[in-house]
């Protein structure tokens, strides 16, 4: 069984699922998805990228200059995908068991 | 301070190589992702940037193993040469390195007072060696001053890169003079001068401790004394033998010297060689010798005057060898040289 992924880890792979995309459109992308109150915070992002390019789940593919400021924009690789989905396969049978849990106790 | 000048300070936290490379883009994305009315990052941010400064740091450097391994005058492996270099170029480089040469000196004090102890049966509640050490320190970062920049030099050259942090490959074998060398007769221990001048001399000093408070050298170490009530040799008497014994060595040290002179000093080895690790090694178990034998001189099991007369002949021969190779011309010749030659003697060197 693959190593259970950080939070900040599967929201960020999640994001780069919807395409390539620099640091600001992952941070957005992840607070939208999560759904969660505040967004992730820059050092947590950007030490997140750090990690996951570091472990192959994510790469860099080129610089783009966006409303004047140089940006790095990533990818996510073949191993990112497949870890993404694990994840989530893992996350939707832990939230059916907490689901059954509460059908049978309420 | 405006927003800006907080989110630079927590990024601080970061290492420097990553704030060279990413700094700028963090700044402005942190600025993007910034509240419109903000004027200062909330504790929440700024701790969030320090912790992730912090773990970057600690993803990106050595294990302790090989950070203990490099202290001592190892080489690191090519993955993690990107810590090195911010350790070598960093402005407290000269620090890191008196703490590279202390952390040695107390491991072993500290182990050799657990041995006494244990041998001894005797703890020592009320007795430090933190004085000690503070002053062993407080030598190696005055000392540092004049010897970071070429302990600096020698770390870039084990690991293969020119003075100024560039790749330096080898030559090829196909370049190397054609010519024969003739290699000239030289001073075998001459890269141990420095170092075996410096620890006699502070060997010396024990003795010379030792030998003039034998009562309070017992104090430092707590351990049982055997010392001579009737101290034959007074503290005024220690101070001018000290005094001769340095004063010989203006005299002596030179007159050596110019006979050595004639025969050229070798090169320091490079680490990376089997002849630098001899070195290294030679030198460690020499230091850890000299330790061992200078803790009697402590504890006042010898009589002052014996122990004077041992402390005399320490600071004659460290003087001379420090004189020596002061003095000295060097060698023209480098270890590569040598090793080439070795191995071709002819200096025809053929290709592959």
């Amino acid at each position: 069984m693959a190593t259970r992924k950080t939070s900040a880890s599967f929201w960020v792979l999640a994001a780069l699922l919807e395409g390539p995309a620099h640091g600001y459109a992952i941070a957005k992308r992840s607070a939208d998805l999560s759904d969660d109150g505040p967004p992730m915070g820059p050092g947590t992002l950007y030490g997140t990228l750090e990690r996951l390019h570091a472990e192959g789940s994510i790469e860099p593919c080129g610089d783009e200059v966006v409303d004047g400021r140089n940006r790095r924009i990533y990818r996510i690789t073949e191993h990112g995908r497949s870890i993404v989905i694990e994840e989530n396969a893992q996350r939707l049978a832990s939230a059916r068991r907490v689901h059954r849990l509460i059908g049978t106790t309420a | 301070m405006t927003y800006a000048d907080w989110i630079r300070l927590a990024s601080r936290s970061f290492p420097r190589r990553w704030r060279n490379e990413r700094g700028q883009e963090l700044f402005e994305t942190t600025i993007d992702l910034a509240p419109a009315e903000a004027r200062r990052p909330s504790v929440r941010v700024l701790v969030d940037l320090m912790i992730s400064g912090m773990s970057e740091r600690r993803r990106t450097r050595p294990p302790l193993w090989r950070w203990l391994y490099y202290s001592l005058g190892g080489k690191l492996p090519l993955q993690w040469h990107p810590w090195m270099r911010d350790d070598l170029t960093g402005r407290w480089f000269w620090f890191r390195d008196s703490l590279r040469r202390t952390w040695p000196v107390a491991f072993l004090f500290g182990a050799m007072k657990v041995a006494f102890a244990v041998i001894a049966r005797k703890t020592t509640p009320g007795t430090s060696m933190a004085p000690f050490l503070l002053a062993y320190f407080s030598f190696t970062c005055l000392f540092s001053g004049f010897t970071y920049r070429r302990n600096r030099r020698r770390i870039w050259e084990q690991h293969g890169y020119a003075e100024d942090g560039t790749w330096a490959r080898p030559a090829p074998r196909w370049s190397w003079p054609s010519q024969p060398r003739v290699l000239p007769p030289s001073f075998p221990i001459g890269p141990n001068l420095r170092f075996f001048g410096f620890v006699l001399v502070a060997a010396s000093g024990c003795w010379f401790y030792g030998a003039a408070y034998p009562h309070e050298s017992f104090r430092v170490f707590g351990l049982t004394a055997y010392h001579d009530p009737n101290a034959p040799m007074g503290r005024e008497a220690i101070a001018i033998l000290a005094a001769v014994a340095a004063l010989s060595v203006l005299v002596v040290g030179p007159l050596l010297a110019r006979r050595v002179g004639r025969r050229p000093l070798r090169d320091r080895p490079p680490l990376g060689t089997a002849a630098g690790r001899n070195r290294r090694n030679l030198q460690l178990g020499v230091l850890a010798l000299a330790i061992l034998v200078t803790a009697p001189a402590m504890t006042g099991v010898l009589p002052s005057m014996a122990t004077a007369a041992i402390g005399a002949a320490c600071l004659i021969v460290g003087g001379c060898f420090l004189v020596i190779a002061a003095l000295v011309r060097h060698a023209p010749l480098t270890w590569d040289d040598l090793i080439r030659s070795r191995k071709d003697p002819t200096g025809c060197a053929t290709g592959g």
